[in-house]
């Protein structure tokens, strides 16, 4: 799929009964095919933000990716374009078998299941799992879990990857690996991160947007 | 040895089930076959000992009771033993192909394997909650009981609902349809070998006996 350009014009959220925004306004351009950084200590919002990205929060300001406006009425088609990897992986699993679980976007997407099977196959090996195809995901580690969530996303070959703390659990050549992966993804990518930054610049990752939490917060396009 | 496909453990629940309601002497060899494969396929002996504890009590009845209600038991510790070694031992990724196997609607399918996986991670919430109150100092005595129960179902019933929001979410991030992948070729391991034997010993043994009641 093609790469996504996102625009973030004044996109703040704020939830019930807190005295400030979380994300604070936000305005970045992420152009098609960058590799941008989302960054900021705990509880500033960069889940939130991702997920207004995704269409599945409303809230003030503008989200447009690619040409579109991202509302209610057009998120489930932008949707297609998204990947959305989850803090907790366990969020973006769902059948029991490792293989099972990859294949299933692909084919939601209406691809034949011999096809979907083999881009599970090849996508997990691309995230250096390929042994675990045959597992059981209850039996994988947390950072396996991960890894095989992430291998779920690309096998959809989505057009922007949001990925919600993706190195958490991994070990330094997970790491290394994961990021030099999606470096070289022709996708957009937008990783939010309150560790690892360092690792993801040196992958080429720019630092886009900064979230900060002081009252009222604070957000600034990085450089 | 590795664990069996849910197919062939199916099989040995059923047939080894069937074959423990015939008799005691079929009972008592299901019993025998359960416990020789829940040790051969590693099934963890923690989760039969609800079930090993409840018929202890009953066993040790056994011997003042009158005939049939020795028989009784020992045929219905013959086919809880086959049922749950046979669920204990199968693959749960497995289970979603049994269901397929058996014919069941596409929106059933989908619905079975994500409530599976569901299920397992709700488990490991719990599980979590309940270590975080034991180490917290939970548990303690009648009134910490009471208080770190109410706690820790409270948690974890907070946690299934926050989950099955994000589930929707997620489904639907994934582009989600109602399809799941077709069930994967039976391919007979050394597990699938001996559960499958297991089912033969149990129907024979079930023959066996009836054939000698018969003469």
């Amino acid at each position: 799929m093609e790469p996504v350009k996102v625009v973030l014009e004044g996109v703040s959220h704020r939830y019930p009964g807190a005295r400030a925004d979380s994300p604070a306004p936000v305005s970045a351009v992420l152009h098609a095919g960058e590799k941008a950084l989302l960054e900021g200590p705990v509880g500033t919002g960069k889940t939130t933000l991702l997920l207004r990205i995704a269409g599945l929060r409303e809230g003030p300001g503008r989200v447009l990716a690619g040409e579109r406006e991202v509302t209610r009425r057009s998120a489930a088609e932008i949707r297609r374009a998204v990947g959305f990897l989850w803090q907790n992986p366990d969020d973006g699993l769902f059948l029991p078998g490792v293989l099972d679980d990859v294949a299933l976007g692909p084919l939601n997407d209406g691809v034949s299941p011999d096809e979907a099977l083999g881009r599970a196959r090849l996508h997990l090996e691309g995230v250096g799992v390929a042994h675990l195809a045959s597992r059981e995901v209850t039996t994988l580690s947390r950072g396996e879990r991960q890894l095989v969530a992430l291998a779920g996303l690309l096998a959809r070959e989505p057009g922007l990857l949001l990925l919600d703390e993706p190195l958490s659990a991994l070990d330094a050549p997970s790491r290394e690996r994961v990021l030099a992966l999606l470096a070289s993804s022709p996708a957009t990518v937008l990783l939010a991160t309150h560790e690892g930054s360092e690792a993801a610049r040196h992958a080429g990752f720019r630092a886009a947007i900064r979230l900060v939490a002081v009252a009222p917060a604070h957000a600034t396009e990085g450089g | 040895m590795t664990r069996p496909d849910a197919r062939t453990a199916l099989l040995f629940g059923v047939t080894a089930a069937a074959s423990a309601l015939t008799g005691p002497v079929p009972a008592a060899g299901v019993i025998l076959l359960s416990a020789g494969l829940a040790a051969l396929t590693g099934v963890s002996w923690k989760r039969l000992l609800p079930l090993a504890g409840s018929f202890a009590f009953f066993l040790v009845l056994v011997p003042f009771a009158p005939g049939p209600v020795a028989r009784a038991v020992l045929q219905g510790l013959g086919v809880s033993l086959a049922v749950v070694v046979s669920v204990s031992a199968a693959r749960w990724d497995r289970l979603v192909a049994v269901f397929q196997a058996l014919g069941a609607g596409r929106v059933a399918v989908a619905f079975f394997a994500i409530t599976l996986s569901h299920l397992e991670a709700a488990g490991r919430d719990a599980r979590v909650a309940f270590d975080a109150l034991l180490l917290r100092g939970g548990f303690r005595g009648a009134r910490g009981l009471g208080r770190s129960t109410s706690l820790h179902l409270a948690r974890t019933l907070r946690r299934a609902f926050e989950r099955a929001d994000r589930t929707a979410d997620a489904l639907e991030l994934r582009g989600f349809a109602g399809r799941v992948p077709p069930p994967p070729a039976f391919r007979a391991g050394p597990a699938d070998i001996a559960a499958g034997a297991a089912s033969l010993l149990a129907v024979a043994v079930a023959v066996g006996s009836r054939l000698s009641w018969s003469r």
